[in-house]
């Protein structure tokens, strides 16, 4: 009995009972899984997600293989077509639009991936913060929120670059605080809703501590929703940039971005359609998979809804 | 149950007041009442009859708005201004709670486990989680959860509403409070479940040895429960007894109608309910006299001048009339539950 012959089986194996019948599989999954899982079904939201990590592994990486510099101009290869030696065709300085496509990219996603960042956390903070306070902070912060919304966004950006844009990095903390309010909305409203949620009442009538209260029960609530705004708010930032780029108001050259190609492209549109067709293509690619993107995660993201509903 | 030893609760002249435009809504009007250790206290009420507003105020839950007065020893300590640091100390660990929907009381993110794991953390730093989520599965079979071991790690949406709420019971029971406060906890479920929790319930807090304050509005949940029954109306006690004194022998009209409107299955057919005619009274305007006076069929000149005071007729018997004396004897088989029905 002592060795490590078989190993005792279960001596009572029940009959189905009633707590087999509802929800009770072998393995509890966790909740990450369950998210996976939900998100694995949206088939257009895996189409968005593959789309956006392929155009991302091509953008950082692509720039280090293309045997053409994105700034090395070449007067010989003057807005020329797509052919084997320039796959995109090359501008009006001969500069290959594939290296160029590429490198702007990147600081298209740059902008994006940073704006979602800063607007997304800032209006999180701020939104958490007047919705669980209330009162006079909620006030006051949906006043500004308000204030906001009621400017004319693109007028007002406009001015905004003229004194302070032409980096990408100036442009970014431009949108950023312009699109913070994004997110401070969708947060404050959940704050609200969860706050006289009675598991958060339940949660003081435990005894648990309003920090507590907030990191625990109220902010995993809205994690769905915050990560869904990051997301569209990245596909927000790429599009502006794009249009404040393209007025000649965004990225400067000798920086380069897609908005920025696409502005150098409008003198050529009958001549050389692909010079504009391409960035901007890749504009609209990049923001539509990265709103599937988002529809996948709001829809996975939702604790209570559950796989095959 | 006996009356010796100290009690539990003691609330003494407890009134919580909301601001409101039209004035402040009284919600509670000098509530005074004993729970003993060990001893089950249902308060039975209307909506709006202040039952769960009492309660919120004893855990200082309430907006900060609401105004609070009067007293409240629990275990010879004054909740009523309590620091809210000491007083959250005691929610969760010597007071629980029990809410009324459990569809909503849990955090859907996290595991039912993970939530009963918490309550005993966080009044209790030195307990490992491992330790924690194991007395968590103690806690749910305890509570009647098939398959504890396995349930535990699951979320409350794979839970039925009646598992959720003995989940919640579990959770309530987790730190073995001295004092359960039941709010409507059966309101929320199915008619069936309904006496299968409440048996779990009652089990717990035998269990425990935890007192209870049942608030309810469903007079036919607490006479299996409950030693004592306290009726409230218009913020105000209108009736108190024994539970099996109460139900033989009502005193006050406004129990009495209470009584005469729940139906019976063994009653004639075609026989119609007996409601209470009218509405509760609106608690920013309270009639100046008896609370009940509009809706009374005893009520004399004197009902609408002044407000009754909560006077004993018997031994633990209270009842707040004017009219006591001369209220007819309760002849209507109706009253007597389970009585037969003509």
């Amino acid at each position: 009995m002592t060795d490590l012959a078989a190993p005792e089986k279960e001596a009572v194996t029940p009959v189905v009972d009633i707590g087999e019948v509802e929800g009770l599989s072998e393995k509890p999954e966790s909740f990450g899984r369950q998210a996976w899982d939900r998100f694995r079904r949206h088939k257009v939201a895996i189409a968005g997600a593959v789309m956006l990590v392929l155009i991302i592994l091509l953008f950082i990486f692509a720039p280090m293989f293309t045997p053409y510099a994105p700034d090395e101009p070449n007067v010989l290869e003057r807005n020329q077509g797509p052919s084997l030696n320039h796959p995109f065709g090359t501008d009006d300085l001969g500069r290959d639009l594939m290296a160029r496509v590429f490198t702007g990219g990147r600081v298209s996603l740059l902008i994006a991936f940073v704006v979602s960042l800063l607007a997304t956390t800032l209006g999180t903070l701020l939104g958490a913060i007047a919705g669980y306070l209330g009162g006079f902070t909620d006030t006051a912060v949906s006043q500004v929120i308000n204030l906001f919304l009621a400017v004319p966004l693109l007028p007002v950006l406009l001015v905004f670059a003229v004194r302070f844009g032409s980096n990408p990095i100036s442009v970014a903390l431009l949108l950023s605080l312009f699109l913070w309010i994004r997110a401070a909305r969708v947060v404050r409203g959940q704050f609200l809703t969860l706050k006289s949620m009675e598991f958060v009442q339940a949660a003081r009538a435990m005894g648990a501590k309003p920090m507590r209260i907030i990191g625990r029960h109220v902010l995993p609530n809205t994690l769905g929703p915050i990560l869904v705004e990051a997301t569209l708010l990245a596909g927000l930032a790429i599009i502006l940039e794009s249009t404040l780029s393209f007025l000649g108001l965004g990225v400067k050259p000798p920086d380069t971005s897609l908005g920025v190609l696409v502005d150098e492209a409008k003198g050529f549109i009958t001549d050389r359609p692909t010079r504009i067709l391409i960035p901007g293509s890749m504009i609209t690619l990049i923001v539509l998979s990265i709103n599937f993107l988002g529809d996948g995660l709001r829809d996975a993201l939702d604790p209570t809804s559950r796989v095959g509903d | 149950m006996t009356t010796n030893g100290n009690p539990v609760l003691r609330v003494e002249d407890l009134s919580v007041a909301f601001k409101t435009k039209h004035g402040y809504a009284e919600a509670v009007r000098g509530l005074s009442y004993d729970v003993m250790p060990g001893e089950s206290v249902a308060i039975v009420g209307e909506s709006g009859s202040g039952k769960s507003v009492n309660a919120l105020a004893l855990l200082g839950l309430l907006p900060r708005t609401a105004r609070i007065t009067g007293s409240a020893l629990f275990e010879g300590e004054e909740l009523i201004g309590m620091d809210p640091d000491t007083l959250r100390k005691i929610r969760g660990r010597r007071i629980s709670m029990i809410f009324q929907d459990p569809m909503t009381a849990f955090n859907p993110v996290f595991t039912i486990g993970n939530q009963i794991a918490e309550i005993i953390t966080i009044h209790d730093s030195s307990v490992s989680d491992n330790e924690a989520t194991k007395r968590a599965t103690d806690l749910l079979d305890l509570v009647g959860i098939p398959h504890p071991e396995r349930r535990v790690h699951q979320y409350p949406h794979e839970y039925s509403g009646g598992m959720r709420q003995r989940a919640m019971i579990a959770m309530a029971i987790a730190n073995s409070p001295t004092l359960l406060i039941a709010d409507e906890p059966t309101t929320a479920l199915d008619v069936t479940i309904q006496a299968q929790v409440m048996e779990t319930l009652a089990a717990a807090q035998e269990e425990t040895g935890a007192a209870m304050v049942l608030i309810t509005h469903d007079l036919g949940l607490v006479a299996g429960v409950a030693d004592r029954v306290q009726v409230m109306y218009g913020g105000r006690i209108f009736e108190r007894a024994e539970t099996r004194e109460l139900f033989y022998n009502p005193i006050n009209p406004y129990t009495r109608g209470l009584i005469q409107s729940i139906p019976r299955l063994n009653e004639e057919r075609g026989v119609r309910l007996n409601p209470i005619p009218g509405n509760p009274p609106s608690i920013i305007r309270m009639p100046k006299g008896c609370a009940f006076s509009s809706r009374c069929e005893f009520r004399t000149q004197v009902c609408m001048d002044q407000p009754a005071e909560l006077e004993p007729v018997t031994d633990g018997h209270w009842s707040r009339c004017h009219n006591t004396a001369t209220l007819p004897p309760v002849d209507d088989p109706r009253l007597i539950p389970g009585g037969a029905g003509r």
